[in-house]
């Protein structure tokens, strides 16, 4: 009897409990929606590892040249082994694309990467690649269906590819039919083809078999294996070490956690904010039928009957909320992965997402999320409700309101969780236990709303009576009657304009650090370099021809040449980069620890480190760091800590005669910086140098402020998600404070009647009801504004640095806060709009006596 | 749990409710208001007793504590042979949902539920059998089987407390409790349902206290409870004299005859 009156009270308010489950379906949707972009980013990337690591148990790898060809026969003859040549290209006509080269020796592959078949097939998968082809045709690759479909090629056909912006044409010469659907999105992407056609395009080609990236071992897990794995390691030469295979299923984990727990904390936000919409319906359902409740009390229901009576309703529209939000988060998932994957291969590395992974995992994480949420929404009012007195019943009022009763007891705990939040934030406990510490600082703040309302409201009544009259006096009483809900409301746009402010304060410190980074870093006049296929990854060579070329340029004062080296095997990888490493040079960085004097006294035998590599591995002046050279592991003493962000992995930075050093043969500069003479326009200098590039290497070549606008193009690209995520946060709170204003106008129904029924004018009403939202939105701005500023320095100082270890200036910009209260008032005016009308047009008599 | 009817105190003169040296104190702003100050009264089952006083003599917190929605802060409540006041808050409501029924003043009914399912509400609760046979039943007698399926904001105030009624004595309480019954309504509506009332609850021979203001009612009842001060300071049956101080109440007429 009681879920049947519940279940007829929640049908009879259909517009608010459609509300609640709008606000529980948008937060689950947008934890699902990242979860699913996260997973399948991760299981497209873990898709193509194994498609390219295959049944491989171990991997022979090398420092920053590769290691050498002539390897491959001696390994073979000690265990199952394949040599393996790996890089990226562009097709020529679809330079925004990247494709993965995977250089095979076809005789060795067939137990390695049994998709690709075995040699003397007639070109088809399954039947296996088409070994004389492959030996015999320049520039032979296959590839699968499904990419020859993308690329707009077939078996035969010829296409333009760019490697480190140099033409090479590859020619089609046979089709991969992949078994099934895993291995069709393992193989997207990707170009297989004959080792020597691979060493060739990417500059690995020489005497003695050139340089490979890595040989593939197959290793039994016996005695036998162990035996061979000895031998094996008895034959590398320095500068190649043997690991397990699997030591790369982690690497790209590690690589996106912190961005991935980002995304993941900012998606939980709507969720957070979700929790207020549960709480402001339940708690209107709650007062609503206060005497109902003290009915069912005074006839004998019990206490827990009547806590269990408004969980079962919270969790009856949160079941609803939660169905809808999967389906919701798994729409919105299919075009947020395109940004996720997008925002990945610009800072770590390639992936193909063909389209999004349902992961149960995600699925019900974000049914437990939304039935989670539903539940903890219902405890305050559930309990209300179970205290409600007996004899109530018996009275005509329904009693005080208890949240303006205890409104100075919550404020002070609220005070207490903040500071608990604060405390947390401070401690140096992780990642994940910071955004604990950033939420409890949320909730205690939202705690202390009741009482601060009530504060406002008192402030603002006599304001607003002398601006608007009695209408604007009855606006801010209103406010101060229908606490419950009105506050509640204030707290859930207040925590999502917070979050709003919070982020864009992030943001605009982030950009603006980088943008002063950039500065600093950036005095060359002209850069020169190879299209990156990752954006913050070098690799890419300039041709020599084309650097003799740059560097007997006329007007040219300097010329600064840059080395980097993404040093792939080791865990997780990190760019070795070498410049000429002067006091001009020097001077440039930014010092976190040590000096630029130090770094050039002792740039022959130390290295300097950026700073997210000093936090990553606790490095710092003083102490050293092992890399793994084409010499073999060298233990750098570590001079000076700096700060770069143009990379999270980390860099370490030596002097070019250091790096000579330690590299078997070195393929030149991936980029050049050129500095004008004096009366040299740079402009001037740019046209000479694209001109001197025509016919030889396809490079960019750009001005200082022309690199300087392109990576911020990229940083802003990397935040798209954020801002669609913080969007989507405010839209639940707009639903919260629409769905918190409807059940205040319908708690008041009566009494506008008779304001109306005196003689209040209907656009009079709406005045007031608009005044008061006005007034709500004013107050959420206001309450968000210093809630922000704490959410920005936590995710400045705390956050970022444990995420990606940059230390970033606080900037906070005016219109950012101005803009945070415009957007609290004009959501909570357009929320106001429809109760105002819709009380302004109901007849007097309907409402006293429905009332 | 199967429902069994409630055990009616059955030998005349056993007391349906007796409370003993009663004190009940609120705070009220810095200190303490004492409402009722080692009151005592006592009924025998089987009779309609009405209890009066001024506003704020303590009427509602005697209904409190008889229905065991409150508890003394001394002396004993005792209903149908249970001490209420040894309960713990979940014994005393699961007792009122099996003993006592109670009419309020403002109806109170569910407005999610129809005019059937408020009347069988607590014979479900308790998953008694038939309940809607019974429900069904009781309707009739007071005048609405045919608005058995309608929802309350479609009864007039009057119809509203007959629906009430029906439902307090729907699980066969020992004690009826009514607060006020006829206070929201019009004389004549009042009176009806008074009549109504007092006539099925002397069919049942059940027991009654109402909380009345109107004086003219006092006729009609076998006993009457004046508060004042915090005790019951005089009890007076129809005709009979006063015997003091916290006495008991006698019966000073018999009772009315039943009404066919």
């Amino acid at each position: 009897m009681l879920a049947r009156s519940s279940r007829r009270y929640l049908t009879r308010h259909p517009w608010l409990t459609a509300l609640a489950v709008v606000g529980v379906a948008v937060g689950v949707a947008v934890g699902v929606a990242v979860d699913l972009a996260n997973a399948s980013a991760l299981r497209a990337f873990a898709l193509s590892g194994e498609a390219l690591t295959g049944r491989a148990t171990h991997r022979v790898v090398g420092g920053p040249g590769g290691i050498p060809g002539s390897l491959a026969a001696p390994l073979a003859r000690v265990a199952q082994a394949a040599p393996v040549v790996e890089g990226a290209v562009r097709p020529a006509r679809d330079p925004g694309r990247v494709l993965t080269v995977l250089g095979v020796d076809p005789f060795a592959e067939a137990d390695f990467r049994p998709f690709l078949g075995r040699p003397g097939g007639d070109g088809r998968g399954g039947a296996g690649l088409d070994a004389p082809a492959f030996l015999t045709v320049p520039g032979a690759v296959a590839l699968s269906e499904g990419t020859a479909a993308a690329l707009g090629v077939a078996a035969g056909d010829t296409l333009g590819l760019r490697v480190d912006g140099r033409p090479v044409t590859a020619r089609v010469v046979g089709l991969i039919a992949p078994e099934d659907e895993r291995s069709a999105s393992a193989l997207d992407g990707l170009f297989v083809a004959d080792v020597a056609t691979a060493q060739e395009w990417f500059g690995l080609a020489g005497a003695g078999g050139g340089r490979l990236s890595r040989i593939d071992l197959i290793l039994p897990d016996d005695a036998a294996g162990d035996a061979a794995l000895a031998r094996v390691r008895a034959l590398l030469p320095a500068g190649a070490e043997v690991r397990p295979a699997s030591d790369q299923a982690g690497t790209l984990a590690t690589m996106t956690a912190a961005f991935r727990l980002n995304l993941t904390a900012l998606s939980r936000l709507a969720l957070v904010v979700g929790l207020f919409l549960i709480y402001n319906t339940v708690t209107f359902a709650v007062v609503q039928r206060r005497r109902v409740l003290a009915t069912y009390r005074a006839l004998g229901v019990t206490r827990g009957e009547t806590f269990r009576l408004v969980l079962a309703e919270s969790l009856a529209v949160g079941t609803v909320g939660t169905a809808l939000g999967l389906a919701l988060g798994v729409w919105l998932g299919t075009g947020l992965v395109r940004l996720v994957t997008q925002t990945v291969t610009d800072l770590y590395f390639v992936v193909h997402v063909r389209e999004l992974a349902l992961d149960p995992g995600s699925l019900a994480r974000g049914a437990l999320l939304g039935l989670g949420a539903s539940a903890l929404g219902a405890i305050l009012p559930g309990w209300e409700a179970a205290a409600t007195a007996p004899a109530t019943a018996l009275r005509r009022s329904t009693g005080e309101d208890r949240l303006a009763a205890n409104a100075g007891r919550l404020a002070a705990g609220g005070g207490l969780l903040a500071a608990l939040g604060g405390a947390v934030l401070a401690l140096p406990w992780g990642l994940a236990a910071a955004f604990v510490g950033l939420l409890l600082v949320i909730l205690g703040v939202a705690l202390a709303v009741p009482l601060v309302t009530r504060a406002f409201a008192r402030i603002a009544a006599p304001v607003a009576g002398a601006v608007l009259g009695p209408v604007g006096r009855m606006a801010a009483r209103g406010i101060e009657t229908g606490l419950s809900r009105t506050a509640v409301a204030v707290a859930a746009l207040a925590v999502a304009v917070a979050a709003t402010v919070g982020v864009s304060t992030m943001v605009t410190s982030f950009r603006t650090t980088v943008e002063e980074w950039l500065t600093s870093v950036l005095q060359s006049d002209v850069y020169v370099s190879p299209p990156a296929t990752v954006f913050r990854r070098g690799g890419a060579v300039l041709d020599s021809a084309l650097v003799a070329r740059l560097s007997a340029l006329p007007g040219v004062a300097r010329t600064d040449a840059v080395r980097v080296r993404t040093l792939d095997a080791e865990q997780p990888p990190f760019d070795l980069v070498a410049v000429r490493l002067d006091a001009t040079r020097a001077g440039l960085y930014r010092y976190l620890d040590g000096s630029a004097e130090a770094a050039v006294a002792r740039r022959d035998e130390a290295v300097l480190v950026s700073e997210p590599f000093a936090r990553r591995n606790g490095v710092w002046a003083g102490d050293s760091v092992t890399v793994l050279t084409d010499a073999g592991r060298r233990a750098l003493p570590v001079s000076a800590v700096y700060a770069d962000f143009g990379n999270d992995l980390g860099v370490v930075l030596l002097d070019e005669a250091l790096l000579a050093r330690f590299v078997a043969d070195d393929p030149g500069p991936t980029g050049l910086a050129l500095t004008a003479a004096p009366g040299t326009a740079p402009e001037a200098l740019v046209a000479r140098a694209r001109a001197a590039a025509d016919g030889v290497q396809t490079v960019d070549v750009r001005s200082n402020r022309a690199l300087r606008e392109a990576s911020l193009e990229v940083f802003d690209r990397t935040f798209v998600v954020t801002q669609v995520l913080r969007l989507l946060a405010v839209g639940v709170a707009f639903v919260g404070v629409l769905s918190a204003l409807m059940a205040l106008m319908l708690e008041r129904r009566r009494e506008l009647a008779m304001l109306r029924a005196q003689g209040m004018l209907p656009g009079e009403m709406r005045a007031m009801v608009v005044a008061q939202t006005a007034l709500m939105g004013l107050l959420a701005g206001l309450v968000a504004l210093p809630l922000g500023l704490v959410l920005a320095a936590g995710l400045v100082y705390v956050v970022n640095v444990r995420s990606f270890g940059w230390t970033l200036a606080f900037v906070v910009s005016p219109g950012v806060l101005v803009g945070a209260v415009a957007l609290a008032v004009g959501a909570a005016v357009v929320a106001g709009l429809y109760p105002a009308w819709a009380m302004a047009r109901t007849p007097p008599a309907e409402a006293l006596r429905d009332g | 749990m199967p429902h069994s009817p409630s055990p009616i105190p059955g030998a005349a003169g056993a007391d349906a409710f007796a409370l003993a040296d009663v004190t009940r104190r609120y705070r009220e702003g810095g200190g303490w208001r004492t409402v009722l100050d080692g009151a005592s009264m006592a009924m025998p089952a089987g009779r309609i007793g009405a209890l009066v006083g001024p506003s704020g003599a303590g009427k509602s917190t005697i209904l409190n504590l008889l229905s065991g929605m409150d508890r003394p802060d001394a002396g004993t409540v005792t209903v149908a042979g249970t001490r209420l006041d040894a309960l713990s808050e979940r014994e005393r409501t699961l007792f009122r949902r099996t003993h006592i029924g109670f009419v309020f003043q403002f109806y109170n009914l569910v407005p999610t539920l129809t005019v059937e399912e408020n009347v069988r509400f607590l014979l479900d609760l308790a998953r008694a059998p038939d309940a809607r046979g019974r429900a069904a039943a009781l309707l009739a007698r007071v005048g609405l089987a045919d608005r058995a399926g309608a929802f309350p904001d479609r009864l007039s105030g009057g119809e509203q407390q007959r629906v009430a009624i029906a439902r307090a004595l729907a699980h066969d309480p020992a004690l009826v409790l009514a607060d006020e019954p006829t206070g929201d309504l019009d004389a004549a509506t009042g009176l009806r349902v008074l009549d109504l009332l007092e006539e099925v609850t002397r069919e049942r021979g059940g027991t009654l206290l109402m909380v009345t203001h109107d004086r003219s009612l006092l006729d009609r009842v076998d006993v009457v409870f004046e508060l004042s001060e915090g005790r019951v300071v005089e009890s007076e049956g129809r005709g009979a004299k006063g015997e003091g101080t916290d006495a008991r109440i006698a019966p000073a007429t018999p009772p009315l005859a039943p009404r066919p």
